[in-house]
């Protein structure tokens, strides 16, 4: 029992003499035994270790007191901690604004942040070991840029074959499959996947299991098909039984052998609804020919690989073979500098985003630099009034850096309170953020780590300044009223300065935000098509059914036929989407020669468009005529645009001749260079063109006003009415009446009828699909306007503080002038002349910063507006105004002192 | 390092003085000053960290053989004689102001 008592009480002892302790006990009490004493008095005996161990312990944590030069430098820390609670607690307002500020700060710094960690560090779901995965990318190095090359299936087996140092290498591709549920078919995002792409992942199924080695090995013996969770729950309501199921893909029937975990999108910010092995490629690949192929016979398929590290094995070496690939992979390509490029697996590769990043984070900082120069603002001001009391602590005998670690004290316990306001404050914003951009952003331990490393960072730039200049002045001069009086000035110079940079950074964000939403908004602004609230586009694929040309053609002629009949449907057509995006793609570029040019002749966007479909979009019609169904029959007449007959047939076109290629139409892995020249006219280059022989002679019927306009510019454009190409995929536009009233459904029901395997997706208006498109570049133009609202609050309160202790510092000042006859208005326009200063000098250099910006971003940002004078004017109007008012509330308190009263304490 | 002249209460000279006339351990002082170990051991370490007492252990050996724990001696130091030789002739001063009382 005593044993056990002792024991209890050791734990009072500090660790490191704790063995010791008890060593020494247990020998006194086992002699007290030996010696035959009594159980009471051996007990009464062992209560004295309770005060040995208490006294033990004050000797131990004394002498780690006393030793040491750290413990020195924190000697009494908790009082610091307790004095710079009080004195916080004394000065509410103080510890309110500056908390507030801060916390504004770091929120938004934490915000962009966690969107910059989630888009980086996020591990895929479902994956297990992400870190040892590896991307491999076939491409070649050129002049520093690695491009990639669209590897083909041969160039897996290759790589697979090679990479020793890869316990598995895993292929997969993108595809688009159109599934038949119930004589409905509809459109779902796939992964076309070497059978071990499961395995090399880690994956475990929530149902079922995945594909097994053997089903990728020969074509069409083993149909089967993994599927989403989402469509799993969408198809099945989760049942057990759909596994063994047959579903129709592509008009293939498959038979479902898993589900992949909720979430599941392999190593790509993609969502895929199913997989299918390489084996059943046939069910989407296609060959140079355009007709179904199998993955080894389809060419170059733009394949990305992902392999998992052997243990033990580094990245560096599995880099170190994949560059000794080199010469294998020369032996079966044409390409002789192809080469492959060995990535860690992350959602984005930071590596090549530094410029990104970098921007992304510089708004965020920037506000946060604000914040603290508001808060330094604030410690000024408040240290100023305890100059008196930091006087005597160091006449008494303290030390300087005593009285500095108690204002850093002050600081680091206003940040941590600011921390937690602010990752609330970015909490609440990432939850408005995620719903203008569905990226999941957690706050996880790495975001919590970095909003803690500003904190501190932040605390000690926004105290440290101000408390060591200010300790300085306190330690120069003991003598506390001399120091009211002949400091104020040289401080409240800093002041000022503290206020011209923040009126510069927030004028500079403010002028930018404004340029960049202005920018968003004017290009916007100028639709070239009428009533883009009454066109309704829909994507139409029969590609998925593997149609012959001719059977596809008979269905988007019926299709056509069909929709033209809608009741509220003026008229209907077809078109390449690129149309009205300007997005580019193999099919929709030509090659055209000019009567005169003997030369390979030039690329130019084509675009192929059905007879009605100028009247759907309602273009207009500058010169000549529009198409009529005759035009389709057969290739010989086009429409052009203006800037296409000002640019190549003098503004004459109605009428005159030139040969036109076919498309490349290599479908969308096709490399299509597109290069601005300064003046921002594009030339495009396609890897394979079609050669003069293959062209056909074709005459300009008409020329058209521009629907494509990009900014101020519109590239030439030509349209023709009949088939080049087949194109399996194409968009179709409808032109609604006045009433504006469509039923999507009577569009549906008319593919149905024709074939219910074809599936309609994405149907919308073009001013929908406007508002949705650059929503990213919108954000980004609205969160720095945001920023620069809350930039100028911040400076707003800035200013205010300053101002209103100007004005209680020189009280005795304003009360003497007015005793001496000066009026109320003239005081209050001295003191808000005075702060207006530094504002307006700021403004002007944060102008000028925003000036700078703004051109930079003229250089990165396609179709950007110069230098804005009407956001620049906008911008110093408004900070003008809130600076002035911000000044003037706490002016006009000078203008009320009574001149008695302050010639009384005189 | 200790203070130059440290301050020692009443136990603690009294434990000292019990050290120096080779009552090596606790329970040895206690028996003889009749003082009780809740204040025998705390001296003891105060008096130790001002150094004026050394400690040591017993041999492993000799416990062994008499199966016990090994104890811990202690042991008065060079400082601590001097300190007690100066606070012995403080005290004997102050005992001089009480004379002894006549039995009669």
């Amino acid at each position: 029992m005593i044993r056990i008592l002792l024991c209890l009480v050791s734990l009072l002892v500090p660790h490191a003499v704790r063995p010791r302790w008890r060593e020494e006990w247990l020998a006194e009490m086992s002699h007290a035994r030996s010696r035959g004493e009594r159980l009471r008095r051996r007990i009464s005996m062992a209560a004295g270790s309770v005060p040995d161990a208490l006294t033990t312990r004050r000797i131990a944590t004394a002498a780690r007191r006393a030793t040491g030069p750290r413990a020195g430098i924190f000697h009494a820390l908790d009082q610091d901690v307790r004095y710079a609670m009080r004195g916080l607690a004394k000065d509410p307002g103080f510890a309110f604004g500056v908390i507030l500020s801060l916390a504004l700060g770091i929120g938004a710094n934490t915000a962009a942040f966690s969107m910059i960690n989630a888009a980086i560090f996020r591990p895929f779901p479902g994956v297990a070991n992400q870190e040892e995965l590896v991307r491999l990318t076939l491409g070649t190095h050129d002049r520093q840029k690695f491009s990639t090359i669209p590897a083909s299936y041969r160039d897996f087996m290759t790589i697979r074959e090679n990479m020793t140092t890869v316990s598995g290498l895993s292929a997969y591709r993108d595809a688009a499959f159109a599934i038949s549920t119930d004589g409905q078919t509809t459109g779902v995002p796939g992964t076309l996947v070497s059978g071990n792409y499961f395995d090399v992942l880690g994956v475990k199924p929530a149902a079922g299991r995945f594909f097994l080695e053997r089903e990728d090995q020969t074509a069409w013996t083993h149909p089967v098909v993994v599927i989403s969770d989402a469509l799993w729950e969408r198809l099945y309501d989760r049942a057990p039984s759909a596994i063994g199921r047959p579903l129709l893909v592509n008009g293939a029937a498959l038979e479902i052998v898993g589900v992949a975990p909720a979430g599941f999108m392999g190593v790509k910010a993609r969502s895929p609804g199913l997989w299918v092995t390489m084996a059943m490629g046939e069910l989407t690949l296609r060959g140079p020919d355009g007709r179904p192929a199998r993955a080894e016979a389809a060419g170059p398929l733009g394949l990305e690989y992902v392999g998992r590290r052997r243990s033990g094995v580094t990245l560096e070496q599995v880099r170190a073979q994949a560059g000794a690939l080199r010469e294998r992979l020369e032996a079966t390509r044409p390409n002789p500098r192809a080469r492959v490029s060995v990535l860690p697996v992350m959602l984005n590769d930071p590596s090549g985003m530094a410029p990104e990043i970098a921007g992304f984070m510089a708004v965020p900082m920037l506000v946060l630099a604000i914040a603290c120069v508001n808060a330094a603002n604030l410690v000024m001001a408040r240290s100023s009034r305890r100059v008196r009391d930091w006087t005597v602590r160091l006449a008494v005998g303290a030390t300087r850096w005593r009285v500095v670690r108690q204002v850093l004290a002050d600081a680091m316990i206003l940040s941590a309170a600011a921390t937690v306001l602010g990752l609330l404050l970015s909490r609440w914003a990432l939850s408005f953020i995620m719903r203008i951009l569905p990226v999941p952003a957690p706050l996880d331990a790495r975001v919590a780590l970095f909003a803690v490393a500003i904190a501190v960072l932040t605390a000690v730039i926004f105290s440290l300044g101000p408390a060591l200049s200010v300790t300085r002045h306190a330690a120069k001069r003991l003598a506390p009223a001399a120091a009211q009086i002949g400091g104020s000035r040289a401080r409240s110079t800093a002041r000022f300065a503290l206020i011209a940079l923040q009126a510069a950074l927030s004028l500079g964000l403010l002028a930018t935000g404004t340029q960049f939403a202005r920018t968003v908004y004017a290009a916007a602004a100028t639709e070239p098509i009428a009533h883009p609230e009454s066109l309704v586009l829909a994507a139409v694929d029969v590609d998925p059914l593997r149609l012959e040309r001719e059977a596809g053609e008979e269905f988007y002629r019926q299709l056509l036929d069909r929709v033209s009949r809608i009741p509220g449907v003026t008229a209907a057509g077809f078109a390449p989407r690129g149309i009205v995006t300007g997005q580019v793609s193999g099919d929709t570029l030509a090659r055209i020669w000019l009567a005169e040019s003997r030369d390979d002749g030039t690329s130019q966007l084509a675009f192929k468009v059905s007879a009605r479909l100028l009247d759907a979009v309602a273009v207009r019609l500058l010169q000549g005529r529009r198409f009529t169904a005759v035009d389709e029959t057969s290739i010989s007449t086009v429409i052009v645009n203006k800037p296409f007959a000002d640019k190549f047939l003098q503004g004459q076109a109605v009428g005159r001749s030139f040969r036109l290629g076919r498309p490349a139409n290599t479908g969308a892995s096709a490399m299509i260079i597109v290069t601005l020249d300064r003046k921002g006219v594009p030339t495009y280059k396609t890897a394979s063109g079609s050669t003069a022989g293959d062209a056909v002679e074709v005459t300009v019927v008409g020329v058209v006003d521009g629907i494509m306009k990009q900014g101020a510019f519109e590239p030439p454009i030509l349209y023709y009415p009949a088939a080049l190409v087949y194109q399996p995929a194409r968009t179709l536009f409808l032109r609604l009446d006045r009433s504006g009233r469509f039923n999507a459904a009577a569009l549906h029901a008319a593919a149905r009828e024709i074939d219910a395997r074809v599936p309609i997706t994405g149907v919308t208006t073009l001013a929908e699909m406007r508002l949705n498109h650059n929503v990213d570049v919108k954000f980004a133009g609205r969160a720095v306007g945001v920023l620069g609202i809350l930039a100028l609050i911040l400076t707003a309160g800035g200013l205010y503080s300053v101002v209103s202790y100007i004005v209680s510092l020189r009280r005795q000042e304003v009360g003497i002038r007015i005793a001496l006859g000066a009026a109320a208005g003239s005081i209050i326009g001295m003191i808000v002349r005075q702060a207006l200063l530094p504002t307006v000098i700021g403004a002007a250099l944060g102008a000028a910063g925003a000036g700078v910006v703004g051109v930079v971003i003229r250089s990165r940002m396609y179709g950007a507006s110069p230098v804005d004078p009407v956001a620049f004017g906008g911008a110093t109007l408004l900070m003008l105004a809130v600076m002035l008012v911000a000044s003037w509330i706490p002016a006009r308190h000078a203008g009320r002192v009574d001149p008695i009263s302050v010639l009384r304490q005189e | 390092m200790a203070p130059a002249n440290p301050a020692l209460s009443y136990t603690g000279l009294f434990v000292l003085q019990a050290v120096a006339q080779g009552h090596r351990f606790g329970f040895d002082i206690m028996d003889v000053t009749g003082l009780p170990s809740g204040t025998i051991y705390p001296a003891l370490r105060r008096l130790e960290a001002l150094e004026l007492v050394s400690s040591d252990w017993e041999k492993d050996a000799k416990a062994r053989k008499e199966g016990r724990p090994r104890r811990r001696y202690y042991e008065i130091t060079r400082a601590g004689t001097l300190q007690l030789a100066e606070a012995e002739s403080r005290y004997r001063a102050v005992g001089r102001l009480f004379p002894k009382r006549s039995t009669t």
